[in-house]
């Protein structure tokens, strides 16, 4: 099998573990394709979690970014860090879904705050105050961020949560390196207004 | 180490500022410009309200996927046409735990048994080693299926792991 593929494709998959799973799920192998599964199930979900700020739209579009890796699985190609393509479709979906304005039928009742993991705070229980302040805290960040055009919020989930490079996140959204470190500029100015007194409230 | 200009002020390396507040920063650079904020108070401000935005959004923890993600991906992608898929899964759900070792044991009976008698004459003796390796390759597979079958027959998770 590997000996179909071509000299080039051996260099990029060398330097990169997904792009030689991609490569044999390209040759027949479902097994690779369930690995990649497993090592970019939750990013995908929680980046596009993040992007829409609901969970059962954020899995519908993970299914399908996943199910278009597989489609496209005879045209691949490891041009490109396997995450690149894997985040771009992702981008992509969730910037369409953001675009069409899906997004706007009402996140609160279909994503409750109550539904959010409780954080845990040392080894005590948090009062019912602290649990309150911390909901009014994760809402305005949640606020913060929905409130940033599209583009800005990929940039800032990829930088921040997903610690891309500024490079793989220009390959992602498909601009120039300085067009992203100004995209994370003007957005970080704008969650620094929103969300800088915050520090003060811990 | 020469003096750095502001990032603020002159609009460059300003992603340096970005980084710093990241802790992703190298020490090097990281102490040059804490030489500069020192005597920069815009950019003391910037990098205190940068580290506090930073700091809040790490109390946004994603919630965790549905257990179900796996099988629900499987199904469309087998909808989608995935004949193999469809077969193996056929397959998974007709078979008894206890027979999956024995129906390897049969497939490889049988490529044994279907193997054609010694090709007669020296020239037609190439192609049929050939034609052997490829059905013992075949055989071999057909066995690390059906072994891959029993194990995601035992798995306790309901989400298929193969396809």
């Amino acid at each position: 099998m590997a000996g179909r593929v071509n000299s080039g494709m051996v260099a990029v998959a060398a330097l990169e573990p997904d792009a030689a799973l991609m490569l044999r799920v390209k040759e027949g192998d479902a097994t690779s394709f369930a690995l990649l599964l497993e090592r970019h199930r939750a990013p995908v979900v929680h980046f596009l979690y993040r992007m829409v700020q609901n969970q059962a739209v954020a899995e519908e579009l993970a299914q399908e970014v996943f199910f278009r890796v597989y489609r496209a699985r005879a045209g691949y190609e490891p041009t490109a860090r396997f995450t690149t393509w894997l985040f771009r479709i992702a981008t992509h979906l969730a910037l369409n879904y953001l675009r069409d304005g899906r997004d706007e039928r009402g996140q609160e009742s279909l994503d409750e705050p109550a539904a959010a993991p409780a954080r845990q705070i040392a080894d005590r229980r948090p009062s019912i105050e602290q649990d309150l302040l911390e909901q009014v805290k994760l809402e305005e960040i949640r606020a913060a961020i929905r409130a940033l055009p599209a583009k800005q919020r990929a940039a800032v989930l990829m930088h921040k949560y997903q610690e891309m490079e500024y490079s793989q996140i220009a390959r992602v959204l498909n601009c120039s390196e300085s067009a992203v470190k100004s995209l994370l500029f003007r957005a970080y100015e704008k969650l620094r207004v929103r969300l800088a007194h915050l520090a003060a409230t811990g | 180490m020469k003096p750095m200009r502001c990032p603020i002020q002159s609009g460059e390396n300003a992603e340096l500022l970005l980084a710093y507040c990241a802790r992703k920063l190298d020490p090097e650079t990281t102490a040059v410009l804490e030489r500069h904020m020192a005597q920069c108070a815009q950019c003391r401000e910037f990098s205190e309200q940068q580290r506090a935005v930073w700091e809040a959004l790490e109390v946004w923890e994603a919630l965790p996927v549905s257990p179900d993600f796996d099988e629900r991906l499987y199904k469309r992608l087998e909808v989608a046409g995935g004949r193999k898929r469809s077969r193996l899964a056929d397959l998974r759900a007709w078979l008894p735990r206890p027979l999956p070792l024995a129906a390897a044991s049969v497939v490889l009976a049988a490529a044994l048994l279907l193997r054609p008698p010694q090709a007669p004459v020296a020239p037609e003796s190439d192609q049929t080693e050939l034609l052997e390796v490829e059905r013992a390759e075949r055989a071999l597979e057909d066995i690390e299926m059906l072994r891959t079958l029993d194990l995601m027959a035992r798995a306790e998770s309901p989400a298929p792991q193969r396809m």
